[in-house]
């Protein structure tokens, strides 16, 4: 390690702040200069229109046993092998695609959109109010990671609807906390104190003036917790706790293949590499949004 | 003896938005025990000159000239040898004291991690410290030596940050904004000390400052600075009795005890340096030559010189 | 000071009881269903219907016949008063505080490990690549975390046992025991916290080396070391304290499927068991334990900053 590493500081020469603008046409600017965040968008467009025309494009029935031809190799009749059960795993993978985003999106998009708003109502009023719903969204976050949704299975079961209310209810305090954050951050601003004293219904400032001005750095949380939801979902399933059995998803699919991991290791490695593959994606495509809309480096990570 | 001569300094920033010119063909030189004071508006680039003597520039700077320290080239130096010159032969009093200490050190450790560093026990070090605190006002030293940066006033940090630059005998202090946003008492503390440090041997300053009555009462020359440039440039008796640059004379009428007159108008934007003087848009007898023609720094006698077509025009 | 330690400490004890009346309801809610789960899981032979008769004995033995709140109020007194947390449905009566206390070791030598990972390879990752921003080394190890963030643990720790246990045979499969066994589990459980740990003192560290105070150590002459270990990475770590905190708890939630595949005894496996066998009591005791455990850390951190950042004063 040279010195000259270190010896010079490390700040930059900044221009003054410019207003926070986050025009259309900045964005798409921005969006040009990145091409790895173009060539993620664009992966990501691939990957939903295969997950919604999966029964057209897959070459196989995805249920179709054939013991005959179980855990085959890579050929070309075969592009990802052959399960255990002799099912395609191509196919199996692309209509696991379906239930991950489809699920994925789904409880994030509810959590979202109920977190934001129990955040914003908590911001905004402020006094009690604030007090009992931060509490409660403070209770919720002291369950760590997927022990809460775990919790709900448990006692609810399997099942796709369960596994949505399960994550939904385990995630939306996250929106909560950070969109009370943001509310509270700009009630006090010029627009909203001069809305206020013009007489605007609670209900018009929200929606008009607090929630589009708030929700920035939400949908950037958004992006990234897409990411996340898919690991847990995966996992979940991976136990037998998500999805029942019958329905294509990477997780149970790993969980099933697991016992012919010495013998067939494409059972276990073809679903693995799906979920790192998309969860890449979302991963990639939160930083990138982050960095565009320049919000405050890793914070949105940290919770 | 001329102990630092800088002729030509050009710094510029390449920035997403263009090039700050921040500072452009600077030059003066300073003897060995005087003060050089160099005045000027936040934005000038004077702190920036500062900055490039003790080469402490942001990596994405980019410097021309030359800085000639004791006869040895600083720009081109290599990095641990600059590295050994620093707080040993060229020390610096920071500009915003409560930013420059770090927090979760102890007053006499910020000094006395200097000593340490050159070998003595840890003792030695915190004694030499608190000597160093009571030189420069801060009693009682051992109770304040226990403390942190935070349980300092603003006034109090600028004295601590002082006392470090005086931790060893160096040959020229930088002193960049010492004054600046302290209150009236502050102020007159940290004038003391520093005209104390003066009266040091053989210790040179060069004062960066936009405080006029700092500049007055400490300074043997003085350098104003405009828009990144040496706009006037002379001893500090001349430059406040008879200012011949028509900014020089705004900057003495906008003193308080001159009756606080104001400038109008803004500075030229770093980024885009007018063709002509940098001053003509604001400057009461600006004439035709003075859009078209970049006026030179004349040296009109051996006390300085101006950058004016129009010198004393006022 | 001591009264915001009595305050905090108040809170925790408040939360935890909130949470564990949370995952008390949650898990107890139908009353009925619960009686017939318990039959079906204990009673050999019981195929179709339970027969009423044997649910009103199960009810009867497990005061399920009881109102939901009266049930947590007595396993809270218990609790509280006798350091009790009730019998399992499942193993022959056994009591749940045995079984927990079983369990707890082994969990809590699988975080350490895990945090130890975090932490010895996290935090000089993550200066080694602020030092060096934007080098070739930087940039290969940020490129590294991201794709390591998006690695499901469990799959990570299948292929772990793929490449060095049934394939190199270097490591064991599964199992509890020797320090042989602990490798595999603890390097898949850390390398999603290890990944965004790098990333976040990395962030940390730059912030801290663009600070006027790093800027006056070199113009004190300070060496490149003294800067970079008495003022830079001190300061850099504060706000990477209470991350750590945080990525406690998910490292704690990963145990739950970690500890599944490895075959380690702890309470995420005991957890996941339970949940199989529908052992309530098990399941939210476990529960209870592992948000207690996640709650308790942070409390630890929280209180940490007194003694690390001096502008912190609790009065």
């Amino acid at each position: 390690m040279s010195e000259d590493v270190i010896i010079r500081p490390k700040t930059r020469w900044m221009l003054p702040a410019k207003t926070a603008d986050i025009s259309k046409n900045r964005l798409y600017r921005e969006i040009a200069k990145r091409p790895g965040f173009q060539v993620c968008l664009l992966l990501l467009g691939i990957l939903v229109v295969a997950a919604i025309f999966a029964p057209y494009i897959s070459p196989y029935d995805p249920e179709a046993i054939s013991v005959k031809d179980k855990n085959q190799g890579i050929s070309s009749a075969h592009l990802f092998g052959t399960d255990f059960l002799g099912r395609d795993l191509f196919s199996l993978t692309l209509w696991g695609a379906r239930t991950s985003l489809l699920i994925a999106s789904i409880s994030v998009a509810i959590a979202l959109i109920f977190g934001s708003a129990v955040g914003c109502v908590a911001g905004y009023y402020g006094g009690v109010v604030d007090e009992v719903l931060s509490r409660f969204v403070d209770l919720l976050l002291a369950f760590p990671g997927i022990i809460f949704a775990l919790a709900l299975l448990a006692f609810m079961g399997a099942g796709i609807l369960n596994l949505i209310i399960a994550i939904t209810l385990s995630q939306w305090a996250i929106y909560a906390r950070l969109m009370r954050g943001q509310v509270i951050s700009i009630k006090n601003l010029e627009y909203v104190q001069s809305a206020y004293t013009a007489g605007l219904p609670d209900s018009r400032i929200m929606t008009r003036h607090l929630f589009p001005n708030a929700v920035m750095p939400v949908l950037i949380l958004s992006t990234i917790d897409i990411g996340h939801v898919i690991l847990s979902v995966a996992g979940l399933s991976f136990l037998g706790l998500g999805i029942p059995p019958g329905i294509p998803e990477w997780g149970s699919m790993i969980g099933a293949g697991k016992e012919f991991l010495r013998t067939a290791p494409l059972n276990v490695i073809v679903p693995g590499l799906a979920i790192t593959f998309v969860v890449l994606i979302f991963n990639y495509l939160g930083e990138g949004l982050r960095d565009i809309l320049d919000v405050h480096k890793d914070q949105v990570n940290i919770e | 003896m001329t102990l630092l001569s800088v002729k030509d300094l050009n710094v510029c920033f390449p920035t997403g938005e263009g090039i700050v010119h921040a500072s452009r063909d600077v030059s003066f030189s300073m003897e060995s025990g005087e003060v050089l004071g160099l005045v000027g508006e936040t934005g000038s680039g004077k702190s920036v000159i500062g900055q490039a003597i003790i080469r402490l520039l942001p990596t994405n700077a980019n410097i021309t000239g030359t800085i000639a320290f004791n006869g040895q080239e600083l720009t081109t130096l290599k990095d641990d040898a600059m590295h050994a010159l620093r707080g040993r032969v060229i020390s610096l009093v920071p500009q915003n004291p409560s930013g420059s200490l770090d927090p979760l050190v102890r007053n006499g450790m910020q000094i006395g991690e200097i000593f340490i560093e050159r070998g003595m026990t840890k003792n030695t070090a915190w004694d030499k410290a608190c000597d160093l605190l009571v030189a420069v006002g801060l009693i009682p030293s051992d109770r304040i030596a226990k403390e942190y940066p935070h349980e300092l006033s603003g006034g109090m940090r600028q004295r601590l940050t002082t006392s470090i630059a005086i931790a060893e005998k160096s040959c020229l202090i930088i002193a960049d904004e010492p004054t600046k946003g302290l209150d009236y008492h502050a102020r007159e503390t940290t004038a003391r000390v520093l005209s104390d440090i003066k009266t040091r041997d053989n210790v040179s300053l060069l004062l960066i400052t936009h405080d006029l009555y700092l500049a007055e009462h400490l300074c043997d020359w003085i350098a104003v600075l405009y828009a990144g440039e040496i706009v006037e440039i002379g001893p500090a008796g001349q430059i406040f009795n008879t200012p011949r640059h028509p900014y020089t004379q705004a900057l003495i009428r906008a003193m308080p005890k001159n009756g606080l007159v104001p400038l109008d108008g803004q500075s030229p934007s770093l980024m885009a340096i007018p063709k002509g003087c940098c001053f003509a848009d604001r400057c009461s007898c600006h004439s035709e030559i003075c859009s078209k023609e970049h006026p030179d720094l004349i040296q009109e006698s051996l006390n300085g010189g101006v950058r004016c077509h129009h010198p004393s025009c006022n | 000071m001591h009264y915001y330690l009595i305050k905090r400490f108040g809170f925790l004890v408040l939360t935890i009881i909130a949470a564990s009346a949370l995952a008390y309801f949650m898990l107890h809610a139908v009353p009925g269903e619960t009686a017939e789960n318990v039959a079906r899981h204990t009673i050999v032979g019981i195929e179709d219907d339970v027969s009423e008769l044997v649910k009103a004995e199960i009810s009867s033995k497990y005061n399920l016949n009881d109102p939901i709140w009266v049930q947590y109020t007595n396993w809270l007194s218990g609790l509280i008063f006798h350091g009790d947390l009730g019998s399992s449905y499942v193993y022959k009566d056994t009591s749940v505080m045995t079984l927990i206390s079983l369990a707890l070791g082994p969990t809590i030598i699988l975080a350490i490990a895990s945090m130890l990972i975090v932490i010895v390879v996290g935090i000089p990752l993550g200066m080694y690549c602020a030092v060096h921003e934007n080098r070739p080394s930087d940039l290969i190890v940020r490129g590294a975390t991201i794709l390591s963030i998006s690695f499901p643990s469990f799959w990570l720790a299948l292929m772990l046992i793929l490449v060095f246990s049934l394939t190199l045979d270097l490591l064991p499969v599964a199992g509890y025991g020797t320090p042989a066994n602990i490798v595999l589990p603890a390097v898949a459980l850390a390398l999603h916290p290890t990944a965004v740990v790098i990333r976040i003192v990395r962030t940390s560290m730059l912030e801290t080396l663009g600070q006027q105070y790093i800027t006056f150590a070199i113009a004190k002459g300070l060496s490149f070391g003294h800067i970079l270990w008495n003022h830079a990475i001190k300061n850099a770590l504060i706000p990477v304290l209470t991350l750590l905190g945080v990525y406690f708890g998910n490292l704690l939630a990963g145990t739950v499927i970690i500890e599944n595949i490895f075959a380690w005894p702890g309470i995420g496996n005991l957890l996941i068991s339970s949940v199989d066998a529908r052992d309530i009591p098990v399941v939210t005791s476990c529960i209870v334990v592992i948000v207690a455990m996640f709650l308790i850390v942070n409390f630890v951190v929280d209180l940490s900053y007194h003694f690390i950042d001096p502008r912190i004063r609790y009065e």
